[in-house]
């Protein structure tokens, strides 16, 4: 270790000799850097903006319907959660969830009329589980459980003629049967998702049960898994708790025989949307590949800069092995020197990343591409978040191989006899 | 001459220069596959899509898309569809008429859409005839016949067999009604759709409904969609002297042409960079290797070499460097995609839910003149544009600083 | 009045007494006294219904559906019960005929003769036309919205034809089932309702119902003609011609039953 104190202001030295030799090698390792934790950082927005189109807008990680709602998504195939089932959700297993009237319903306003989805829903509960509450286009999400304002997608804003702060007319079958009708006004505006999605209507999940006379029963439950549990463990406890809690589900008309099958139905959303869920394993994949292939083309990057930078000092370490240094030592002395470099140049890259990124605190907008695109649609806009911890794997490896890089030439460098090296080089 | 000196000057020092190579051709083959794969997954995306009831293409009344009134109508579908059919790329002309009905299976009842179709045409545009469960799909012999999906048949209690009742409005305003036996059960995998789609015979849903001789819109197909595509400046033409619309696949499907358009603005970002840094790779090599060789240079200096002459040099080393790495990679991503184009690429979560969907199940790589040469010419320009840097180093140099550099 | 107001203080009032006393005298007999000062808005609009609906009533209609290029014409009798039970069956033309609609309060059922089916209309389906015209089946369940989902004031009154005419401003209350900003409605001094125009929420107005030709009929001033106009489609209107009407005649209950929509007994 005496060694390593006596070449280290030496090795920091050397690199200040040549200072170009070292500014382009810390440029490649630099850049290296940076283009791997951008790929890495863009990839998690694309991910992130993908999972929110597809599960955080209405949908969640696993949803919970009682079993005849799928075929026919009427207010009578509504339930009410049992006492063992909320315990479920409320435990740490569960990051968030959110309970929903959803029925089929008619929007009518002065000039057309058109078919929905009602949502009742819990602001609350909303703003935890969809990124929907924080993507409104114009006007205010709802206040309450009790708000009986609506809000409504930009898109059936404009095909129903009418505007925020207008009323329009709700009209659905109550549980009774009976077509109930109610006048609300559009206190909210949200941007475009999908037209599938953009059919959604809410209002306070009170407001819409005293509509359609449900009491305090409900459609659907959405729910988030915590971080830390799996899916699978979570529907299994949900499903359980179903169970224990037969006496209270509610199945009006087309009644089943209860109790030889629990009468509601829990699915993960690897079940209930199979496409998303092949896309996301492709995705991974595809992320790794592209990850891989930027470790390559960067490690190339390092190793010829790094090859040539040692070739060229053959003549100063004949000179050094002349003078008396083993070469072992100089061995030594290039890996200190390169450990130094390359850690610079890593830390440099982290830097990098950091000021490219952060022009883009409020998302990278991608709406340059599409003419007249609603700007407040979900995947419109990606928030690239760069997370020091995911910094540090490929750090250590850039840093290793940089360090590698160097030793076979040295190495080489470092065999070869004195006055050849000095003589010839 | 010049050029002659350039490449012996890279094949000096062998492994920098193959290593240099080796990247420019990776990357370049890769960005040549990556695109055209992308390419492929999205028309693959697209054909499935449009392939399960839209067809590639739709005449249709104008203002029809804003307001699907069954008195908006097309008359004479038989002649405008003999038109269709001629044009080169259509192999597949659908006539359809788009009704509202309650529909009624004892005391049941439940709103659908009914779409009158001509079973040969519409099995050619549409994968509903290819997806029946239970029964059989409809054929040119039937009359009294429906084809229903699967939650509606759950939710109205028929099966093959059953008799459904059908009431609803007739072009006219007047009340349209019949009773159809059902021939056959199919699952989209769409539920929307599987919830709210009667097929019927098109001559009875042209009396049932009151249609006289006329039809709501026109499905067309071709044997894939950029057939079709191709064929629309000749579609348009006859759209306009008949006074209809012509929707193509983006009209049909706005939000998945809106998606696709992200998904290419997003990857574009990625291509960008990943050009970016094999670019600055490649530079970054060659700087050095100027660099290196500034005694050498001003030995050239020395000797009465123009500085001009030695830049010329230098740059042609960049030349011939990424034309040769470019060149390599053409190469080898062109032939590479263009056998997985004809294997395919089979993704084996992927196949299970394309299967599910009667979709093929591997993906195709679609090789054309943009992702074939873009890539590779993004990375010539890019060194060539960067390559300036070295340049300017050297046209600066004087002969006797050049020497006395170590 | 420019007539009058070229006349001084007094003799303006005199002639303004003179005129109501006129109307009070010569005004349509036959009918409780009509208050032709500002009368209590909500009063005058339930006796407008009153007459219009009365407890019950039996009537001969013809329906004329006219649009951009063609027309059709439709024949029914309606039976009436209160202001939430109707029942409608059609008699020509051929192809229609047989077809019936009833309503019971909230519920709406159609019969078809060729089905032999009595089938119950899903919510979806309340919007749609009732009958190809322009009004919806859910246009049948609203007939008495007026009354009952709005807030009334008189925003002025007039003359025409000897009739001292009342328009009433209806404001929709808050929260009620109704699309329109306003409804403007004018009333004549002896219960008829020569108009209702229906205002889009900017104060546009949207659509239009007009009494063509009132008349005497089963003993009541009656709108014999209305036609209905949506004003965004000019050249389009729905016409309902009424003949042969009965009043509080004493309506058996089985009529409005779903047996005898099925099979009416004669």
């Amino acid at each position: 270790m005496n060694r390593v104190a006596l070449l280290l202001p030496l090795a920091w030295r050397n690199l200040w000799r040549n200072p170009r030799r070292t500014v382009i090698t810390l440029a490649v390792v630099a850049v290296g850097m940076w283009s791997i934790l951008i790929f890495d950082v863009l990839f998690a927005a694309v991910e992130t903006s993908s999972r929110d189109q597809a599960l955080r807008v209405m949908t969640g990680e696993g949803q919970i319907h009682a079993s005849r709602y799928m075929d026919d998504p009427n207010v009578a195939y509504s339930f009410v959660p049992g006492t063992a089932m909320l315990a479920v959700l409320n435990s740490p297993q569960v990051s968030s969830w959110a309970a929903r009237v959803r029925v089929p319903a008619i929007l009518q306003s002065e000039y057309e009329t058109r078919p929905v989805t009602l949502a009742g829903a819990s602001p609350e509960q909303e703003r935890k589980i969809s990124v929907l509450p924080s993507s409104l286009a114009a006007g205010r999400y709802l206040a309450g459980d009790d708000d009986s304002g609506i809000v409504i997608g930009r898109d059936l804003l404009k095909r129903l003629k009418t505007r925020l702060g207008k009323r329009v007319v709700l009209m659905t079958q109550a549980s009774d049967g009976h077509l109930a009708q109610s006048g609300f006004v559009i206190i909210g505006v949200y941007g475009s998702t999908t037209p599938v999605e953009d059919e959604f209507v809410f209002t306070g999940r009170h407001a819409a049960q005293e509509l359609l006379g449900m009491g305090n029963r409900i459609s659907e439950i959405s729910f988030d898994a915590n971080a830390g549990t799996r899916l699978d463990t979570l529907v299994a406890a949900l499903r359980t708790a179903a169970l224990a809690n037969d006496a209270h589900q509610d199945n009006t008309t087309h009644g089943q025989p209860s109790g030889a099958h629990p009468s509601l139905v829990i699915e993960p959303w690897t079940q209930f949307s199979p496409i998303a869920a092949a896309i996301e394993n492709v995705s991974s994949t595809y992320t790794a590949v592209w990850l891989a292939v930027m470790f390559v083309l960067m490690a190339i990057g390092i190793v010829n800069t790094q090859l040539m930078a040692v070739f060229e000092r053959t003549r100063e370490f004949g000179l050094l092995m002349a003078l008396g240094m083993r070469p072992g030592t100089v061995i030594l002395q290039v890996a200190i020197e390169s450990a130094l470099l390359v850690a610079i140049g890593v830390v440099l890259g982290v830097a990098a990343t950091a000021s490219t990124l952060a022009p883009f605190g409020d998302g990278i907008d991608l709406n340059f591409v599409a003419s007249g695109v609603d700007r407040y649609g979900l995947g419109r806009i990606l928030y690239p978040k760069l997370d020091p911890s995911t910094a540090v794997v490929p750090g250590m490896i850039v840093w290793a191989l940089g360090i590698a890089a160097t030793l076979w030439p040295a190495r080489r460098a470092a065999r070869t006899a004195p006055v050849i090296a000095m003589t010839q080089f | 001459m010049i050029f002659f000196l350039a490449f012996r000057n890279l094949w000096r020092r062998p492994q920098r220069t193959i290593l240099s190579l080796l990247s420019i051709a990776i990357v370049s083959g890769l960005l040549i596959f990556m695109l055209s794969f992308q390419v492929g997954v999205y028309e693959t995306m697209k054909q499935s899509t449009l392939r399960i009831f839209d067809g590639y293409a739709q005449f249709q009344p104008p203002d029809y898309a804003d307001d699907p009134r069954l008195d908006r109508t097309i008359a004479n579908p038989t002649s405008i569809a003999g038109l269709a059919q001629s044009v080169s790329g259509i192999t597949a002309v659908s006539p359809r008429i788009n009704g509202f009905a309650v529909l009624a299976n004892g005391g049941r009842s439940y709103a659908a859409a009914v779409v009158g179709v001509d079973p040969s045409s519409e099995e050619k545009i549409s994968s509903i005839a290819h997806v029946i469960r239970k029964g059989r799909y409809l054929q040119a012999s039937d009359s009294a016949a429906a084809v229903i999906g699967a939650l509606l048949a759950r939710n109205l209690g028929l099966s093959t067999g059953s008799r459904v009742t059908l009431l609803g409005s007739a072009k006219d305003g007047s009340v349209a009604t019949d009773v159809l036996e059902v021939k056959g059960i199919y699952e989209s995998g769409v539920p929307e759709l599987d919830r709210s789609i009667l097929e019927m015979p098109f001559a009875r849903a042209e009396t049932t409904f009151g249609m006289n001789n006329a039809a709501n819109t026109i499905a067309l197909g071709g044997p894939t969609l950029s057939d079709v595509n191709a064929a629309l400046p000749a579609l348009a033409a006859i759209a306009h002297a008949h006074g209809l619309a012509l929707l193509d696949w983006g009209n049909l499907e706005p939000a998945l042409r809106d998606n696709l358009r992200l998904k290419y603005a997003t990857s574009m970002l990625f291509y960008s960079t990943l050009v970016a840094v094999v670019a600055f790779i490649v530079l970054n090599t060659l700087l050095m290797s100027v660099l290196e060789r500034t005694r050498e240079f001003g030995m050239l200096l020395a000797i009465g070499m123009r500085p001009s002459k030695i830049g010329q040099m230098v740059w042609s080393e960049l030349l011939l460097l990424a034309a040769l790495g470019t060149g390599l990679g053409v190469a080898a991503g062109i032939s590479g995609t263009l056998w997985l184009e004809h294997v395919g690429v089979l993704i084996p979560q992927f196949s299970d839910v394309l299967r599910q969907f009667g979709l093929p199940q591997r993906l195709y790589p679609e090789l054309s003149l943009f992702s074939g040469l873009f890539g590779p010419a993004a990375i010539f320009a890019a060194i060539l544009l960067g390559g300036l840097v070295p340049y300017a180093r050297v046209r600066s140099l004087t002969a006797a600083t050049a020497m006395r550099a170590n | 009045m420019r007539a009058v107001r070229k006349f001084s203080g007094n003799m303006r009032d005199l002639l303004s007494a003179g005129l109501f006393f006129m109307t009070f005298i010569f005004g349509p007999p036959a009918l409780a006294a009509v208050p032709t000062a500002a009368p209590d808005v909500e009063t005058l609009l339930k006796r407008v219904f009153d007459n219009y609906r009365s407890k019950s009533s039996e009537t001969s209609v013809g329906m004329t559906i006219h649009c951009a290029g063609w027309e059709r014409h439709l024949a029914m009798k309606a039976w009436t019960r209160g202001m939430s039970d109707a029942l409608v069956r059609f008699t020509a033309p051929h192809a229609d005929a047989g077809n019936a609609t009833l309503k019971l309060g909230d519920e709406t059922w159609i019969f078809n003769p060729k089905l032999e089916q009595v089938i119950r209309l899903p919510a979806s389906m309340m919007s749609q036309s009732w009958m190809g015209s322009d009004f919806s089946y859910d246009d049948l369940s609203k007939s008495d919205d007026l009354l009952t989902e709005y807030a009334h004031r008189l925003a002025g009154s007039e003359q025409q034809a000897g009739h001292q005419v009342w328009v009433v401003d209806a404001i929709p209350k808050p929260g009620s089932p109704v699309v329109w900003g306003k409804v403007t409605v004018r009333i004549r001094d002896d219960l008829v309702m020569l108009e209702e125009t229906y205002f889009d929420q900017d104060g546009k107005p949207v659509r239009r119902m007009t009494a063509d030709d009132i008349r005497v009929l089963g003993g009541r001033i009656y709108p014999v003609i209305m036609t209905m106009h949506p004003l965004d489609r000019p050249g389009q209107w729905t016409r309902i011609e009424t003949s042969d009407a009965r009043f509080d005649a004493g309506l058996p209950d089985y009529l409005f039953t779903l047996s005898n929509l099925q099979n009416p007994r004669p």
